[in-house]
């Protein structure tokens, strides 16, 4: 442990000095901490978490060839010291022309705007969670190449074309020979607004969870061959005086024993700015998961929440959330309890340097 | 008596004016961007990272004063039209989103000016005081 310990230092170190010297490599650390109070029926829990710690890299290789990393070291219960690193993004990226690049690697799939700005940083999120839909409809990760063009024309047009592993494989391995396609074009009117539509198509000759479905995987046990479909729409306008954002989801996944499943999910917020550093904000976050549905776990979950976001610097915000939810099913809830109605209070302390 | 007062604050009005006007200006300068005139619509366009590569090919490097710079508010007022946390908070979330690479910061003119000297595709900003510094042949001309 001692000689791990010892080994990453000397890295970061040399890292740390090979970026002063020569500006190739740009090394941050993103991270939060929070303090959460929940209540359900009888029972009330208050607990302080320490949040994922996100190491994030990028590298210029030559020219138009540069590398972004991002390693997120985060609780495990699996693992003997209950926490164990994870790379969320690897990714190789070679300009070829203009505004246009093709990717590869593990990336985060930008199917909507979300998933597309924020990745881990909570430092970026305008409210503590990620939309409901993450943990059920969206595919988080695919590993493969893009070809994604951006800043194109009068409205700053963008393109995202992702072939890759689908849902059920693993970050090396993928047991099916059809891979996942993404389509997706955004545009940005003026500095504060992106609009963003896309489309993500998986057939899985054979159901199972992966690690890219979301960060909750669910096990229906169903094995048969599903195909996932996901439209996305995205509409996100920040502005000095207010932010808003709407993230949502249509999900179609048909299968030949329950035919076709569909989902649907909508995260809606609305921040209002006052004296630049504090943001009040509400969260209204619905999802539905069709009861055949053999993917994800069906049910009914809403989310309604009010928030306060004060930024000491662009380096560290606080939020504070309160808020309540609803659902019908177990399997939707947090840490899997059976209530159907809960309230919590949140504090999150987000950090990037 | 009147007179000279009158005349003493004029010219101090007058000094003052010129200073402030002085200091809102920003010269821009690159080396092989492969223009030497630019509109203030492009001139954006690249220093909000919309610009991956020039039409020669060469990578769009943007060097910026550093927070440690004095004159670094100036010319984010200039550009941005923000402050120097906005700027900072702005190409930290853009960097993330892995949709450009970070620029390069300068507490110093001189260093900023050896940095485009050697990077091919760099371009830096300072205002205008400093514009003695830029080597000749790499001064930007901005257009309307």
């Amino acid at each position: 442990m001692k000689k791990i310990i010892f080994a990453s230092g000397l890295l970061v170190q040399s890292i740390w000095g090979w970026s002063q010297s020569d500006r190739n490599i740009d090394l941050k650390l993103y991270g939060h901490m929070q303090y959460n109070l929940d209540k359900f029926d009888q029972d009330q829990n208050s607990y302080f978490s320490l949040g994922e710690q996100d190491f994030f890299v990028t590298a210029k290789l030559t020219d138009r060839i540069s590398f972004l990393g991002e390693t997120v070291v985060k609780y495990d219960a699996a693992t003997a010291a209950k926490f164990a690193p994870s790379i969320e993004r690897a990714q190789m990226k070679w300009d070829y022309y203009g505004n246009h690049s093709i990717i590869m690697g593990k990336i985060h799939t930008p199917v909507n705007t979300w998933n597309d700005e924020y990745h881990h940083g909570r430092l970026f999120f305008p409210s503590i969670d990620r939309p409901l839909f993450f943990n059920t409809m969206v595919p988080v990760h695919t590993s493969g190449v893009s070809f994604r063009g951006q800043y194109l024309g009068k409205l700053n047009f963008g393109y995202d074309v992702v072939i890759g592993n689908g849902i059920s494989s693993t970050d090396v391995y993928d047991s099916s020979t059809n891979k996942a396609v993404m389509l997706g074009m955004h545009i940005r009117p003026d500095e504060y607004t992106r609009i963003g539509a896309s489309y993500y198509n998986d057939y899985m000759p054979t159901n199972k969870p992966g690690v890219h479905s979301g960060h909750a995987s669910y096990n229906s046990g169903y094995e048969g061959a599903l195909n996932f479909e996901l439209y996305s729409l995205s509409i996100k306008r920040f502005t000095d005086q207010y932010e808003f954002m709407s993230e949502t989801g249509y999900g179609v996944n048909t299968t030949d024993s329950l035919g076709k499943a569909e989902n649907f999910s909508s995260f809606n917020y609305l921040g209002v700015k006052v004296k630049d550093v504090n943001t009040v904000y509400a969260v209204a976050d619905f999802m539905h998961i069709s009861d055949n549905d053999l993917h994800a776990a069906p049910g009914k979950q809403l989310k309604t929440a009010i928030g306060y976001k004060y930024e000491f610097s662009e380096t560290c915000n606080v939020k504070f959330q309160v808020e309540r939810t609803i659902s019908n099913d177990s399997h939707l809830s947090h840490h899997g309890d059976l209530h159907v109605e809960r309230y919590d209070f949140k504090f999150q302390l987000a950090y990037g340097f | 008596m009147d007179s000279r007062l009158y005349r003493g604050l004029m010219i101090v009005a007058l000094w003052m004016i010129s200073q402030f006007a002085w200091s809102q200006n920003v010269v821009y300068f690159g080396n092989e961007v492969g223009m030497t005139s630019m509109t203030n619509a492009k001139i954006q366009r690249v220093f909000t990272g919309k610009e991956t590569l020039w039409k020669n090919g060469k990578t769009v490097v943007i060097c910026l004063p550093g927070t440690k710079s004095a004159k670094a508010q100036e010319v984010y007022t200039k550009v941005y039209n923000k402050s120097v946390k906005e700027v900072q908070k702005f190409w930290l979330s853009l960097v993330f989103q892995g949709r450009a690479k970070s620029p390069v910061f300068f507490d110093s003119e001189q260093e900023m000016v050896d940095y485009v000297k050697r990077t091919p595709g760099a371009i830096g900003v300072f205002t205008a005081d400093k514009k003695s510094l830029i080597p000749s042949g790499q001064l930007i001309t901005v257009v309307n």
